[in-house]
C-alpha cells in the first residue's frame, strides 16, 4: 500500500534551513522522499544541511532575504514545486516600551513579508503546482499565549497566522493548501537568543506539563504531514505542538 | 555614573529615586522583577551599544558592576 505521508515525487522549497526546525524539516523531508531546494543566507551552513540530506537531486539557494531584489532572484531560481516551509524567522526581546520602528520592521520583514510576498510571487507565476501545499511555522506566541518583552515577534506571527488563513481560502480553488503550524519552546539556536539564562528556560520548561522544550524533529514530522496527500483536506488549520503549554 | 543612574532608576515606577545609588543591590529593590531586568538590557542597548548578554546580567549585583559593563 503507498504510503499517504511519502513525499516521493514531491518537488520542495525550504527557508531557513541552515538551522533549527527549518534543517530539521529538511532532514525529515528527505528521509520522506522529497527532492528539496533548501535556503539560508550562510552557505557553509547551509552545505552542512546539505550533507545531511539522504537521496539525490537536492540543492542549495543562498539567499539574504534582506537583499531588495530577493524575492524576484528566488523566484526566477526555483523549478517548479509542490510545497515550500516558511521557517526561517527572527525576533529580538525588548520590553514594550523599547519598540522601534527599526526593529519592528526587520522582524516584520523576515518573519512576515518576505514568506507572503514569495508565496505570493510563486503562486502569479504559476510555479507552485495545483494541489501544492504551503507550511507556514508561526508559534503559539501571539496566536495563543505572550511571554514577556516579545511582542514583536508574537504580532509578526499573529499577522502570519491571518494571513494563512485567508490564503488557504483563495487559492483553495487551485487545491493549494496553507497551514501554520504554532509550536511551543523548541531546542533550537533560535531560543538561546542572549536574553535569558539558561536557569531561566530551565525553569520555564517545567511549566510544560511533558516536563521539556520540544525536538525540531517532532515539529518537523508535522510539516511532512502537511507537505503530503495524507492532509488533502487540511487547510487553513494552526496545529499547535507545545507538550501541552498551552492547556494550562 | 550619575547619568547611567538615572537611566537605570527611569526603568522603576513606584521606587524613591534616592534608592538608587552605586552600591545598591538592584535585584533586592522590591520593584525589581525579570521584566526590568529586560528593560535594563534594552535600555543600554539603545543608549550604550552594548549587549549584555542575561548570563553577564546575573554577575551584577549592584548597580556600579553593571555600569562596569559600558565603561
Amino acid at each position: 500500500m503507498e504510503n499517504p505521508f511519502s513525499l516521493s515525487g514531491k518537488t520542495i522549497f525550504i527557508t531557513g534551513a541552515s538551522s533549527g526546525i527549518g534543517k530539521a524539516t529538511a532532514i525529515e523531508c528527505a528521509k520522506m522522499g522529497a527532492q528539496l531546494i533548501i535556503s539560508a543566507r550562510n552557505k557553509n551552513r547551509l552545505l552542512d544541511t546539505l550533507s545531511e540530506l539522504v537521496g539525490e537531486g537536492h540543492r542549495i539557494l543562498v539567499a539574504d532575504f534582506n537583499n531588495e531584489r530577493i524575492i524576484e532572484d528566488v523566484v526566477h531560481e526555483l523549478p517548479l514545486i509542490d510545497g515550500m516551509v516558511h521557517a526561517a524567522g527572527i525576533t529580538e526581546t525588548r520590553p514594550f516600551h523599547f519598540v522601534n520602528k527599526k526593529v519592528l520592521e526587520d522582524i516584520f520583514h523576515i518573519n512576515f513579508n518576505i514568506p507572503v510576498l514569495l508565496s505570493q510571487r510563486m503562486v502569479k507565476e504559476k510555479k507552485i503546482n495545483n494541489k501544492a501545499s504551503i507550511v507556514f511555522i508561526s508559534s503559539i506566541d501571539g496566536n495563543q499565549v505572550v511571554t514577556i518583552g516579545n511582542s514583536m515577534y508574537a504580532a509578526s506571527k499573529c499577522a502570519v497566522t491571518g494571513m494563512a488563513k485567508n490564503m488557504a481560502v483563495d487559492l483553495a480553488p487551485r487545491k493549494i493548501r496553507v497551514n501554520c503550524i504554532c509550536p511551543g519552546m523548541v531546542e533550537t539556536p533560535f531560543i538561546h537568543s542572549d536574553s535569558f539564562t539558561q536557569e531561566q528556560l530551565d525553569e520555564d520548561m517545567k511549566k510544560y506539563p511533558l516536563k521539556r522544550y520540544g525536538k525540531p524533529e517532532e515539529i518537523a514530522w508535522a510539516v511532512v504531514y502537511l507537505l503530503s496527500d495524507a492532509s488533502a483536506w487540511t487547510t487553513g488549520t494552526q496545529l499547535v505542538i507545545d507538550g501541552g503549554f498551552t492547556l494550562l | 555614573m550619575e547619568e547611567f543612574i538615572k537611566k537605570f532608576a527611569s526603568q522603576f515606577d513606584e521606587t524613591e529615586i534616592d534608592i538608587f545609588k552605586p552600591e545598591t543591590k538592584f535585584r533586592e529593590i522590591p520593584e525589581w522583577s525579570s521584566l526590568t531586568g529586560l528593560c535594563v538590557m534594552s535600555m543600554i542597548y539603545d543608549d550604550y551599544k552594548i549587549r549584555i548578554k542575561a548570563e553577564d546580567m546575573k554577575k551584577a549585583q549592584t548597580i556600579e558592576e553593571l555600569y562596569n559593563f559600558i565603561k
